[in-house]
């Protein structure tokens, strides 16, 4: 074997991953691999676990969203028990899965990826520890809004990290007057900080995406027509990076259009639109997916800061990264969303089960977009509701094949342009990673994927996508 | 101090800084110098304090973890993982070896440097490998807990962790005399809303589980399922638990036979304590 140029860990990811790059004779670069290297074995976890346990189990999947793999495994129990979700348990799962990708998308914007924008030229350390010294306000009043979402996941759910609310067909939690009428008022001064943030970094802000570069791919998420679909939605788009609708299916029809492709380079599976096959058919999820695909955005608010960043950019955008603005318009959202919420009495009241509950039906699929994307929780379970097989589709494993692809492609154009710069190499890199806030212990979380880099490079087959 | 994340799902880490802005005194104090989801610094040659977070299943873990001694004045296993294996350690019901060559038909080899890194047969907890200077349990350690611990490391405070039960902090106990009629599954069925979960026949881990978290689930209607670890220093948690569950059913209305209801006792007695329970333990040996 040749040369080779790893990187390892990476910083200001959730999550453990790897990067090799492959170098042939002449120093040009063969391949590159994008490596999840952790792995726990959910799928493997959850077998013969009474069905209702599920939604107190997975949230350890990760604990950035922990709130979207509590809900999307309630409304796999939704459908096993046949049950309504009523407007009330409607209106407070909601409030939670906003509170959910507002704890995660901040964390996210102002933590993980804007050191990056803050301090640009530097190759050496930065992040949290950097910020706080030469951003002090910066970082408390991120913090301060994130300590909105903490507030209404601990009183929703218990805690803000594994927080647990939902139950089958319904919610058990609610907010006292005396907290709404507290909470309400926070999310007044969130939306007042985050103002104030966005206008003190304007400039950066509108300068963030001066090096994207264009990234083909095909895009999935939920779709609607009426609103900015995060929790639930009639049907799942996906379309080609031209923005030709390649399918639009209900979510019982989800594994009839993805299918799943173990990947020989990680622990972590390729899924990809049946239609297209594998090498056409993988796409990105996430902010992006959601901004290209949705035309309806239901908040004043982020519709202001769409057209302030990102009036003169044609739909769908190709580039990674502008991933991150789209996080700062859903912050927004969010909390837009949340104040709507707060601003209803839905909230005071909850929705614990009205009735004794019976096995309906043996299989039950839940989706619903979680901060850095759809995602697929599945379950069979058996005539008393053991599971017998469990499946999930997360984010991040939906992204990993054109986070490859990007790291290929950028690799070979610096080490062609200034030869093998280490420094600069990981700068760019993990910069591109970055973009798409991934979650390396989502991703993993499927036991049946381990594989070996030989193997595959002596098959010399690339699984990631040529053209579109 | 370090964050010194093994494999882990960074919910312990997330709760840290959920804590930031109200332990912004105790922090004047410390100087992080290592946490590889915040900051890109390179692992530092000696640290104080480190904070094992997340359990091992790797090889690369376990390496990680000797060196991490190694560098570290004091060693803190940081959350149910670090302390106990935690959730993911239910997977060692199942041989990973086996597991891998029914998928591929064959085993993994490991030889080359950019292989992934080797699964072990078993997760095992940080304690079960070094020395650990302190635990701090929890999935993840709640809030009233951490920033106790910090200032304990912090400014040398005596630090113990509670060892009554969880049901000395509950506010649905009462002491009347439980009468189970039967064993119910939770949320399944209509519950009655502030009564103990046990006494309406739900199981609830709170009799052999650690206080300290000031029944936060139980107050938010959830049973509690002991992520703070158990009570007992020897895990004899199980029987503990069937035994005062049974002496709790009714007289007239059950009978000791419908205990067998209770499916899946290992995923409710050691759901985040597997890997460091006797009864894996026992497993390991055979």
């Amino acid at each position: 074997m040749n040369k080779s140029i790893s990187f390892h860990p990476i910083t200001r990811i959730e999550g453990h991953a790897k990067v090799i790059i492959f170098l042939d004779e002449k120093n040009d670069v063969e391949n590159a691999y994008f490596q999840v290297t952790e792995f726990r074995g959910f799928e493997k976890i959850l077998i013969n676990r009474p069905v209702e346990e599920a939604p107190l189990i997975v949230p350890r999947i990760c604990g950035l969203c922990s709130p979207s793999h509590h809900l999307a495994s309630v409304k796999v129990l939704d459908e096993i028990f046949d049950v309504e979700v009523n407007k009330t348990a409607l209106k407070l799962r909601e409030l939670f899965h906003y509170a959910g990708i507002l704890h995660s998308h901040i964390l996210h914007f102002f933590i993980l990826y804007f050191p990056d924008i803050l301090f640009p030229n530097t190759y050496s350390n930065v992040g949290f520890t950097e910020m706080m010294k030469k951003y002090p306000n910066l970082v408390k009043n991120a913090l301060k809004i994130r300590r909105l979402s903490q507030k209404i996941l601990e009183i929703l759910g218990g805690s803000s990290v594994h927080p647990s609310a939902a139950i089958a067909g319904g919610f058990l939690n609610c907010l006292k007057p005396s907290q709404q009428s507290e909470l309400l008022s926070e999310t007044l001064d969130s939306i007042a900080i985050l103002n104030k943030i966005i206008e003190e970094n304007e400039e950066k802000l509108y300068n963030m995406n001066n090096d994207a570069k264009t990234v083909p791919s095909n895009f999935v998420s939920l779709y609607s027509s009426s609103m900015y679909p995060l929790y639930d939605s009639e049907k799942i788009h996906a379309i080609s990076m031209s923005g030709e609708l390649l399918a639009s299916f209900k979510f019982s029809e989800y594994f009839e259009n993805i299918d799943e492709e173990t990947s020989p380079w990680s622990y972590s599976k390729v899924p990809y639109l049946k239609k297209r096959g594998l090498e056409r058919g993988v796409y990105r999820v996430g902010p992006l997916a959601r901004f290209n695909i949705n035309d309806k955005i239901d908040s004043e608010m982020a519709e202001e800061l769409m057209n302030k960043f990102l009036s003169n950019i044609k739909k769908p955008i190709a580039s990674s990264s502008y991933y991150n603005i789209v996080r700062l318009i859903e912050i927004a959202y969010v909390l837009d969303k949340i104040l709507e919420h707060l601003s209803s009495k839905n909230v005071q009241e909850n929705a614990p089960p009205s009735k004794n509950l019976k096995i309906v039906n043996n299989e039950g699929v839940g989706i619903i977009e979680a901060p850095r994307g759809l995602l697929i929780h599945r379950y069979k379970v058996d005539a008393d509701g053991y599971i017998k097989d469990a499946d999930m589709i997360v984010a991040t494993t939906q992204n990993t094949p054109i986070i490859a692809k990007e790291i290929t492609d950028v690799s070979r154009e610096i080490i062609h342009k200034d030869g093998v710069l280490k420094e600069k190499l990981y700068n760019v890199i993990s910069k591109l990673i970055r973009n798409y806030d991934p979650c390396l212990s989502c991703a993993t979380h499927s036991y049946n994927v381990p594989f070996i880099l030989e193997m595959h490079m002596k098959d010399k087959v690339v699984y990631y996508p040529k053209t579109f | 101090m370090a964050l010194f994340p093994l494999t882990t799902c960074s919910g312990c880490e997330n709760a840290i800084l959920d804590l930031w802005i109200d332990i912004e005194e105790t922090l004047k104090n410390i100087e992080i110098t290592y946490a590889p989801i915040l900051m890109d610094s390179e692992e530092p040659k000696n640290v104080d304090v480190g904070l094992v977070i997340g359990s091992i299943r790797t090889s690369e873990d376990l390496n990680k973890l000797f060196r991490w001694r190694d560098k570290s004045k004091t060693l803190v296993a940081f959350g149910s993982c670090a302390c106990y294996g935690g959730l993911p350690g239910l997977i060692n019901n199942f041989n990973i070896s086996k597991v891998i060559i029914d998928i591929y038909k064959k085993s993994i080899e490991y030889e080359s440097p950019h292989s992934l890194p080797k699964l072990m047969e078993h997760i095992k907890p940080a304690p079960s490998m070094v020395k650990i200077d302190f635990m701090v349990p929890g999935c993840p350690p709640p809030k009233m807990l951490i920033p106790k611990f910090l200032n304990a490391i912090t400014y040398g405070h005596e630090f113990s962790l509670p060892t009554k039960n969880l049901c000395m902090e509950c506010p649905l106990n009462t002491s009347s005399e439980k009468n189970i009629s039967e064993i119910r599954r939770f949320s399944l069925n209509i519950m009655e809303q502030n009564k103990c979960f046990i006494e309406q026949g739900i199981i609830c881990l709170g009799p052999v589980t650690r206080c300290g978290c000031e029944a936060k689930c139980i107050k938010s209607n959830t049973p509690c399922r002991g992520c703070l670890g158990p009570t007992l220093e020897v895990d004899e948690s199980a029987m503990k638990f069937i035994s005062s569950l049974a002496s709790s059913l009714s007289l007239t209305d059950i009978d000791i036979k419908d205990l067998n209801r209770i499916k899946d006792l290992v995923g409710f007695l050691y759901r985040f304590t597997y890997p460091s329970s006797k009864i894996n333990l026992m497993e390991e040996k055979k």
